[in-house]
């Protein structure tokens, strides 16, 4: 299998597993979106906000002691973004509804971010 | 990075050694003109709001002094790679003290016009325009360094204060400027 069809797989396996989640996001950490299932005219901006919000986390974490990056969250009236930093070279983004299963979503989104990682290298 | 910016100059148009002879042949006549040039200077500076704004009244014979030491130093060489290094450098510290490429801009445009007003007219025809040549060549060539280490500069104090590095910052203003351009063009700016 190659890296693509991957990368592939941990997105349409968030979905299935998580049936909470209403997108999923694998971007470069320079905002180029490389797995996703986002509308195809959200999905150029979401990874280039996803790597923007992921780059701002990590100078958080590092500025305020946070130890770090885990986890930077965006919630909104209507539902929520988690951004994971998978590695030097990548960010998992997923937006889920405010009032779902944020434990399982979270769960579920760090491991995939882990995969992530492991396949950017 | 001074070597990055320089390389987009296209290589024929470039500053080159014979510029460099061209103005370190005639240093004496251009020397001789470094009183006015730097009054000059200052005195449009300080004549506009906008670009008085950027000093402070006490600081004028500091800056002066510097406006000298950087004329001084283009007449007599060499034209290294401390030279534009220093040029450079200026980028950077024009970011910190708000002086912007339109003001920069504007005042290498005061400095060719004193110039060739006052010392071409007193050399022959051939040596002025080798003179004005080379002349035009270092304005394109330090204005280059300045307003590009300006750019280049911000992006890198972006990088490190939000970490968003400078790819995922053109990304960012790219997919924006795609929508400003069709903006623009449905106003009817082609």
């Amino acid at each position: 299998m190659s890296k693509q069809e991957e990368l592939n797989k941990i997105t349409k396996d968030l979905r299935t597993n998580v049936p909470d989640i209403t997108g999923v996001m694998i971007a470069s950490n320079e905002g180029l979106s490389i797995a996703s299932d986002f509308a195809e005219e959200d999905a150029v901006r979401v990874a280039a906000v996803s790597a923007a919000a992921s780059g701002l986390g990590n100078r958080i974490s590092q500025n305020a002691a946070l130890g770090d990056p885990e986890e930077v969250m965006v919630k909104g009236r209507d539902g929520l973004l988690l951004i994971y930093l998978a590695g030097d070279s990548g960010v998992l983004a997923v937006r889920a509804p405010s009032r779902g299963n944020l434990g399982l979503v979270r769960l579920e989104a760090n491991g995939a971010a882990q995969e992530v990682r492991k396949i950017l290298g | 990075m001074t070597n990055e910016i320089i390389d987009q100059i296209p290589a024929c148009v470039r500053f080159n050694d014979e510029d460099a002879q061209a103005l370190i042949r005639n240093k004496d006549l251009l020397l001789t003109l470094e009183d006015g040039l730097v009054d000059g200077f200052y005195d449009s500076v300080y004549s506009y709001d906008i670009t008085r704004a950027v000093f402070t009244d006490d600081e004028r014979a500091a800056r002066e002094q510097t406006l000298r030491d950087w004329y001084r130093r283009t007449l007599n060489g060499p034209f290294d790679d401390s030279y534009w290094q220093w040029q450079t450098f200026v980028g950077l510290v024009h970011i910190k003290r708000k002086v912007n490429n339109a003001m920069v801009s504007g005042m290498w445009g005061w400095i060719l016009t004193y110039l060739v007003d006052n010392a071409l007219e007193k050399m022959e025809i051939s040596e002025a325009k080798l003179v004005m040549k080379a002349l035009h060549a270092l304005q394109a060539a330090v204005m280059a360094l300045i307003s590009e280490s300006y750019l280049r500069n911000m992006f890198v104090a972006v990088d490190k204060a939000s970490g968003i590095n400078e790819p995922l910052l053109m990304r960012l203003v790219n997919t924006e400027i795609d929508d400003m351009l069709t903006e623009a063009r449905k106003n009817g700016v082609s």
